[in-house]
């Protein structure tokens, strides 16, 4: 981009001790991976480095096809230098442009592709062959698009479940069976079934269809184990551990923002809901909505986006930022389609963005078990409905061996059960298909099945998104998003049609809409920077109580929008508190514990007071240590003196 | 497995020793006392003293490095003349993981010195190894299982491992540790005469202190472990040394720090977890793991948490069952539990991780219980019996008299009581006792380990060039090739049915063989997808179509991950 290059040549030379970069992991692939560090040079009136000053965490292209988020991030880093750096005198911005650069330079270099996971081999379908069966350019167009069957052969593994929208052929949607419309088109990633076991694409280099890794599944928090794209392990990838690894020597990082594929600002995560164990919180802790959602707000002004898709918690850089590491994460998209940005014209009020968050959000999956025994439903049945197929079979053939008594006690409970539970129970004992619990408003299932749901639910609103986003290319960007269906002939379907959105389309504005989105940014950045916590504390004060006994105070003040600790960053205690310590021998002190220690200062002026009650002689020296790794150590001295 | 082998079991049994034995012993080329604890130093020697007398049998690898550096010591235990120990199902067996739980180096150790010397001498144990091999590191905390015996100790601690960690949260990091007063290599306790204490001194027992009802006067105060307060923050030994609890350290259903307490900052964040788990991923013939803690007489197995519940389907429930019970018939006052229920959520443990991410059928034991003492029943013996267990049978040596000592903060002060070995850790004349059962439970579980043979194969002319080959592979062993978990989760690789050597132009699973019509599997039938493995002693039967002529001679192979792949050659002929 030309002019991120002239404002490098422009902050240049200027810049160099005002930023400067490290290597702090490498790719799988043998990759750098970056982070550039920004703030004034040398110690500041603390005493303090860049490293250990309060600092904010700018991570972008976690995945491969963002490219403006990786843009955006350069770009905010050197409009930072340019105007801002009243800001860097006091905080820090460290900036990982590129958290994987293999899916960043494998989408350069090849065949354009949707997906961004790293070049991991993986053997997405069991079957002993690693990658053997990616995607294929059919139409040899230089990018992995859709590829649609008509009324699949019955040879081709494939089912029909799409047609073709009759207002917009170019989209497919799902038949409306209760109208009698029957599927006539199967719907694919473009490719070939290179391995021959009737499936197409379904274990590729760099996930085109399967497989791969998503660094974005990788993290601990939430993590999705053994699901497509989450990796061996959680932290399995060398990008992942090198993330981690340095942001643990970082403690004075106190706020992140990801530009990723996934949003947060516009839409406030919920509060209130927890994974299985019931601590971690897959949205926000009650007591960080009110400054999350001000910082929404402050990001919805200056931008004015009115929708963004969703965050999704599994695995997520973001969530681990959150939830595990402790400090303020926020995420953006950086761009979203036109229509969903609030135009001059628009005359929609102010709430309704932040509103769209509100359902649906990630949760923990009910218990099913719990949902049944609600309902009065005996355990013999609570066990037998939640149990697998195998074991349901064996269930049964246990209750044969019951006694007759015992036998009719049950059938006698289960003629009592609610109707539609007794039904679904007699389906699946006379050897049918289990219909499937009912589950109450916005529950899901059981683990697979409510992966399966979450899946199908953004399937329709898919739909919707997919229509706007035609519009729009046909609109704004001469139909440049999408490759009209062409017929290719298929090694082994015969006549297909190739077409679809082009990869990367939906994530990325045209380059010349990118310069704004970097003044954007900067300006959003610049505001947070200006709100993280900080903290003074005041010389200590002496006041003299008796002969050899004083009262010692020093104050500890946040002068900052946001607390010195989130309050998921309480809970969490991941760093020590900041401790602030009287330095006599314990007999000295009369009052107050030698150790001080504060999970949390509110921001906006809040402040602790810290007293002793100390014996010492006038002409003394007291000593008061402030230790904390996220604000830096200092050391304030008074004198005693009679007088006062 | 990649190495593909015939079946040569029963071929060592030529080999064996005879005459026959003439008593239940087995002379071993190395001589290793099973009466006594060992530092990391004679633990390392006796395994480099083994690997030595044993070179066919043992291979000693060093698969990391430990926080301060010393090797994580694996013994790699296979008899190379059945194949390449990767070819093999294989068991994992380790121990010391929680550095106090020090006889779990110990059992493994045992494990590896008893299979290796009765290898060629003892009929049962040279099948064993001569069908699977063994991966056995006995130390996995080397760190703090040196500090234990080096430095001071108590039958709880340490337990982690020596990375250094604010424990008190005041941005200093381990400046208050226990400190030895007396010198006798324990942290025991501290009283103080006090006439206002709350603890009288028991007059025909002076070694025991009891608490004063709230209307009484005692005469003693606790002043708790023995230690300074070495910052001055009030408080005693609340920032010692390390550390992560490394059985919280695992990736399978890790939660962090504020969840589980002693997680570590994320999975497999410390050397020693990593290594192992490096091991684990990167041999998946691994089928059957143990590790080794202290104390209870527990048989332990998954799920950590309940909501992992669905981990453990039926029919692994079933394998895990039938060894548990076994164990508890072979394991005197053990009793056969279940983590989650008897004992207290785990997140992020080995074991479990071994389990529910891996597969693989797990087990943790928890090595001796109170039970053992004096073996008369199954209660617990009382306070008095444990005194008079220390003092006629242990002679007093799990006791360190209480002797005066001048304290700088508490002045003169007595300092005594039970010592690190006191509590947890085998009496040591009933080590080798406890080392053998143990190492008979998991021969016991090795062999439930899948192994293949082809139970039966029919070749028959169907007309013209058209054969059918009908193969049933039978797994004779209580674990599957794919547990149920395995299956579900789609952990692994699925196992394989491979025809070569003619077209193969289609191909079925029978149920059995009366059944006439095969279920097809529809592509690559010549290389067939087994998703379910092969079933705990039980077979599948597949038919295949294959276009060929009189006398062609094909290759049928089966191929998995935790089983040796088996191979066998068939001839296309009709009968006569």
């Amino acid at each position: 981009m030309a002019l991120c290059s002239a404002l490098i040549l422009i902050s240049g030379a200027n810049a160099q001790n005002w930023s400067s970069s490290t290597v702090i992991g490498t790719s799988r692939a043998g990759r750098p991976i970056e982070v550039r560090t920004l703030g004034a040079p040398g110690t500041d009136d603390l005493g303090r480095t860049r490293d250990e000053r309060p600092a904010l965490l700018i991570v972008a292209g976690v995945q491969g096809q963002h490219a403006i988020g990786r843009l955006a991030a350069r770009g905010v880093g050197e409009r930072l230098l340019e105007g801002h750096r009243d800001l860097l005198e006091s905080h820090t911005v460290y900036i990982i442009d590129t958290l994987n650069p293999d899916a960043a330079g494998w989408l350069s270099g090849r065949v354009a592709m949707e997906f961004g996971r790293t070049l991991t081999p993986t053997d997405a379908d069991h079957d002993g062959r690693l990658d053997e069966d990616g995607a294929d350019d059919l139409n040899a167009d230089g990018q992995i698009t859709m590829m649609r069957v008509a009324n699949p052969g019955a040879g081709s593994g494939l089912t029909a479940e799409w047609v073709i929208d009759e207002v917009e052929p170019r989209l497919m949607r799902k038949p409306k069976s209760e109208d009698g419309e029957v599927a006539t088109h199967a719907l694919l990633i473009e490719g070939t079934d290179n391995d021959g076991d009737g499936a197409f694409n379904e274990d590729g280099p760099g996930g085109s269809g399967g497989g791969g890794v998503s660094l974005d599944m990788n993290f601990p928090s939430h993590y999705d184990e053994h699901s497509d794209g989450s990796g061996l392990y959680t932290t399995s990838e060398p990008e992942t551990r090198a993330i981690i690894d340095w942001l643990l020597t970082r403690d004075n990082i106190v706020a992140s923002v990801v530009y990723g594929v996934h949003d947060n600002l516009v839409n406030t995560p919920a509060t209130g809901k927890f994974d299985k164990s019931g601590r971690m919180p897959t949205g926000l802790e009650k007591g960080d909505e009110p400054m999350h959602k001000a910082i929404g707000k402050v990001f919805t002004e200056i931008t004015a986006m009115k929708e963004a898709p969703k965050l999704d918690t599994d695995g997520s850089l973001v969530s681990y930022l959150y939830s595990d590491f402790g400090i303020w994460a926020f995420a953006t998209p950086v761009w979203v389609r036109p229509d969903l940005v609030k135009s001059d014209s628009d005359e929609k009020s102010d709430d309704e963005g932040a509103d769209a968050g509100k359902e649906g959000d990630a949760d923990a999956p009910p218990d099913e078990a719990e949902i049944l025994r609600d309902q009065g439903v005996p355990e013999f049945i609570v066990e037998f409905l939640t149990a697998s197929e195998e074991d349901r079979a064996d269930i049964m053939s246990g209750f044969e061996s019951l006694s007759p008594d015992e036998q009719a006690s049950r059938m006698q409970q289960m003629s009592e059960l609610p109707k539609d539970i007794r039904t679904r129970v007699m389906a699946i004992a006379q050897g049918g298909d289990d219909p499937g619990m009912v589950m109450p408003d916005g529950a899901e299932g059981d683990e697979e099945d409510g992966e399966k749901d979450k899946k199908d639910k953004d399937k329709s609103k898919g739909d919707k998104d997919e229509l706007a986003w035609l519009k729009y290319s046909d609109d704004e960007r001469d139909s440049s998003g999408f490759v009209d269906w062409v017929e290719v002939d298929h090694p082994q379907l015969g006549a297909v049609e190739v077409g679809g959105f082009v990869p990367g389309f939906r994530v990325n504005p045209p380059e010349e809409n990118a310069e704004a989105m970097f003044m954007q940014q900067t300006e959003f950045i610049s505001a947070l920077l200006a709100k993280l916590p900080s903290l003074i504390v005041s010389e200590p004060e002496a006041q003299r109580l008796g002969e050899g006994l004083w009262r010692i105070r020093v104050r500890a003040e946040n002068p900052g929008l946001l607390p010195t600790r989130s309050a998921m960053g309480a809970k969490a205690r991941r760093i020590s508190p900041v401790v602030i310590s009287i330095d006599l021998e314990p007999d000295a002190i009369v009052s107050g514990a030698r150790n001080r220690q504060f999970w949390s200062i509110e921001g906006s002026g809040g402040h602790s007071e810290c007293e002793w009650i100390v014996r010492a002689r006038a002409g003394e020296t007291i000593t008061i240590t402030t230790r904390s790794s996220v604000f830096g150590d200092r050391t304030g001295r008074v004198e005693l003196k009679e007088g006062r | 497995m990649k190495r593909t082998r015939n079946m040569l079991i029963g071929a060592a049994a030529a080999l064996l020793t005879s005459p026959a034995i003439a008593q239940e012993h087995i002379p071993g080329k190395v001589e290793i006392p099973f009466n006594r604890y060992n530092t990391y130093v004679e633990l390392e020697s006796h395994l480099k003293a083994l690997a030595a007398a044993y070179p066919d049998l043992i291979e000693l690898r060093s698969i990391g490095k430990s926080g301060q550096g010393r090797d994580m010591w694996l013994a790699i235990i296979n008899s190379p003349k059945t194949g390449p120990h990767e070819s093999k199902p294989a068991m994992w067996i380790d121990g010391n993981i929680h550095a106090n739980e020090i006889q779990g180096a110990e059992t493994v150790l045992y494990s590896i010195w008893y299979l290796t010397k009765a290898y060629g001498v003892n009929e049962d144990l040279t099948k064993l190894l001569d069908t699977y091999s063994f991966y056995m590191l006995p130390c996995v905390n080397p760190d703090s299982r040196s500090y234990f015996f080096e430095h001071e100790g108590t039958p709880h601690f340490p337990r982690w491992n020596q990375r250094p960690v604010d424990n008190d949260r005041d941005g200093l990091v381990d400046e208050d540790g226990p400190d030895d007063l007396d010198g006798d290599g324990s942290i025991t306790t501290m009283w103080k005469e006090d006439p206002n204490g709350r603890w009288r001194r028991d007059r025909d027992d002076p070694r025991i202190f009891t608490r004063v009802a709230a209307d009484e006067k005692g005469d003693w105060t606790y002043l708790g472990q023995e230690g300074i307060d070495n910052d001055g923050d009030g408080r005693t030994n609340e920032d010692g040394p390390g550390g992560d609890d490394m059985n919280r350290n695992w990736p399978g259903d890790w939660k962090p720090n504020y969840i589980q307490y002693g997680a570590g900052t994320y999975p497999f964040s410390n050397p020693e977890t990593r290594a192992i788990g490096t091991w684990m991923y990167d041999h998946p013939n691994i089928a059957a793991y143990q590790s080794y803690h202290n104390s209870g007489g527990m048989i332990l197995r998954g799920p950590g948490a309940s909501y992992m519940a669905p981990r453990y389907p039926q029919q692994d429930k079933r394998v895990y069952d039938e060894i548990g019970r076994l164990g508890e018939l072979i394991l005197p006052y053990y009793d056969y539990l279940i983590i989650h229920k008897d004992l207290y959520d785990v997140h992020g443990g080995e074991a479990t991780w071994a389990g529910e991410s891996l597969g693989i059928i797990s087990f943790t034991n928890e090595l001796w219980t109170a039970g053992k003492y004096f073996q008369r029943d199954n209660e617990r013996p009382s306070s008095e019996q444990m005194w008079t267990f220390r003092d006629k049978l242990q002679f007093g040596q799990a006791y360190t008299p209480l002797t005066e000592y001048d304290h700088p903060e508490h002045g003169k002060v007595l300092i005594g009581g039970l010592n690190k070995y006191s509590a947890r850790n085998t009496p040591t004349f009933m080590l080798e006792e406890e080392c053998h059962r143990n190492f008979a439970f998991t021969m016991f579980h090795a062999d439930q380990m899948p192994t293949l043979s082809f139970e039966k194969i029919e070749v028959e002319h169907a007309g013209g060039r058209l054969w059918t080959v009908t193969v049933e592979v039978r797994n004779e062993k209580l674990i599957p090739t794919r547990t149920g978990v395995a299956k579900k989760r789609g952990i692994g690789a699925n196992d394989r049915i491979v025809l070569e050597g003619a077209q193969v132009v289609a191909s079925g699973s029978l149920s059995s063989w009366r059944d006439k019509t095969i279920s097809e599997v529809r592509h690559e039938p010549g290389r067939v997808q087994l998703a379910s493995g092969i079933g705990s002693r039980s077979s599948v039967i597949h038919r295949f179509y294959v276009q060929g002529d009189e006398g062609d001679r094909l290759t049928v192979r089966l191929e998995s991950e935790k089983a040796l792949n088996i191979e066998t050659e068939i001839t296309l002929k009709t009968d006569e």
